[in-house]
């Protein structure tokens, strides 16, 4: 579905099975941002072709964080030639749960190692322009991202529709998610795209679900 | 029906004609003497035990043990010894129970600190430069990791080493 004029989502809409919305950002450059569960990436590439594009059309992959329904389907990107960037913080706890990852999915995590970290400020890719923010409490290296020039912005799992992401898996903090939710809400957005579930159209919409979360779930968390 | 024997039962039965020599008690007295040490010293890294405390630890099993705990403590702190890691409790256990002089040693770590950051500047800085030449992708939300370098490995293990070899030679010296 396409979103702006440089953004197509590829929302994930099954009831019963677990994965993540995947979204596109078209440009000299394109970029994919979560690209989802390996086992369910024919999703992303049915998008991606009926856009005409295909794996190796991708530059660059940036995963708002290193949860496996988000990132499982980096490897076949990065065979295929994309780079691939997430937030330093998620490196330090893939480190950390190396021997887990490793026991769990055979992987070892120097092959999840990115080409580069995301850290908060300003990213250009080909002419694209992003505006990086750190946003943990899902997990320590969640990163948001926003398209200033289509006011789109990426919240990964932030946010959703009257909703936030789960606090409660390692590294996640009830505090700092409640921070990183308020730290975004003077941005100008038209488009709140998240890691899962419906997007969020519309200035009014995006503020009535800041409320929202802010009278009935925050003192939940 | 057999007699169902526990595996303690089964343990106690097997070995019971078995004896250690002499050598191979005073071998594993060592090994125990040497195992105890490394848990106080883990310990003490952990910040479980204070540097008295441990002290105190080391000194009742040089007792219990009857062994001289200086040079066996001494090997273990260097295994530990990380450049990059909480060093500076190990360079006051050396300077409480060996009254060492670690100014040596606090060098060579210096001197390994600071080879390390230059080196990874260097290829950081490069690395950055690859991306925008090449990639077209640049800015300040951007953190090159220098890891990815297919030489950064080996001139990590290069400087490593020759670290190690110093430490060694300041060791020699306590």
């Amino acid at each position: 579905m396409q979103i702006t004029p440089s953004v197509h989502a590829f929302f994930w809409e099954s009831m019963t099975e677990n994965n993540c919305n995947t979204y596109l950002i078209d440009g000299k450059k394109k970029i994919l941002i979560d690209p989802g569960h390996l086992h369910r990436i024919d999703h992303v590439e049915r998008g991606l072709s009926s856009l005409g594009l295909g794996m190796g059309d991708i530059h660059l992959v940036i995963c708002t964080h290193a949860h496996p329904d988000h990132m499982e389907g980096v490897s076949p990107f990065r065979k295929a030639g994309a780079l691939f960037a997430f937030h330093e913080k998620e490196w330090e706890l893939i480190q950390a749960m190396s021997q887990y990852i490793e026991a769990g999915y055979g992987v070892k995590a120097d092959a999840l190692a990115p080409e580069f970290f995301l850290t908060e400020g300003t990213l250009a890719v080909g002419d694209q322009k992003l505006e990086v923010f750190h946003t943990p409490g899902h997990s320590p290296g969640s990163v948001c991202l926003y398209l200033p020039s289509e006011k789109v912005l990426f919240t990964g799992d932030l946010i959703f529709k009257e909703g936030l992401g789960r606090t409660d898996l390692p590294g996640g903090s009830g505090d700092e998610i409640k921070e990183s939710i308020r730290k975004l809400q003077g941005l100008d957005v038209e488009f709140l795209l998240s890691g899962h579930g419906e997007m969020l159209a519309g200035k009014e919409e995006i503020r009535a679900n800041y409320d929202f979360l802010d009278r009935y779930v925050f003192s939940y968390v | 029906m057999s007699e169902i024997k526990s595996t303690l039962d089964l343990v106690m039965e097997k070995t019971r004609h078995m004896t250690l020599s002499g050598e191979e008690k005073e071998a594993r007295r060592r090994k125990e003497f040497s195992d105890h040490l490394r848990g106080v010293l883990q310990k003490y890294m952990d910040g479980i035990l204070s540097l008295e405390d441990a002290e105190k630890e080391i000194l009742e099993l040089k007792n219990q043990f009857d062994l001289d705990e200086k040079p066996l403590l001494k090997e273990h702190i260097f295994d530990a010894f990380d450049p990059e890691g909480d060093y500076p409790l190990l360079l006051e256990l050396l300077r409480r129970v060996f009254a060492a002089d670690t100014t040596g040693i606090e060098q060579a770590v210096q001197a390994y600190r600071k080879s390390r950051e230059e080196m990874l500047h260097g290829v950081s800085q490069n690395a950055r430069r690859t991306l925008k030449e090449n990639y077209g992708i640049s800015g300040s939300a951007v953190l090159p990791n220098p890891l990815k370098d297919p030489t950064v490995n080996a001139s990590l293990e290069t400087l490593s080493a020759s670290f190690q070899s110093r430490l060694r030679k300041e060791g020699g010296r306590i």
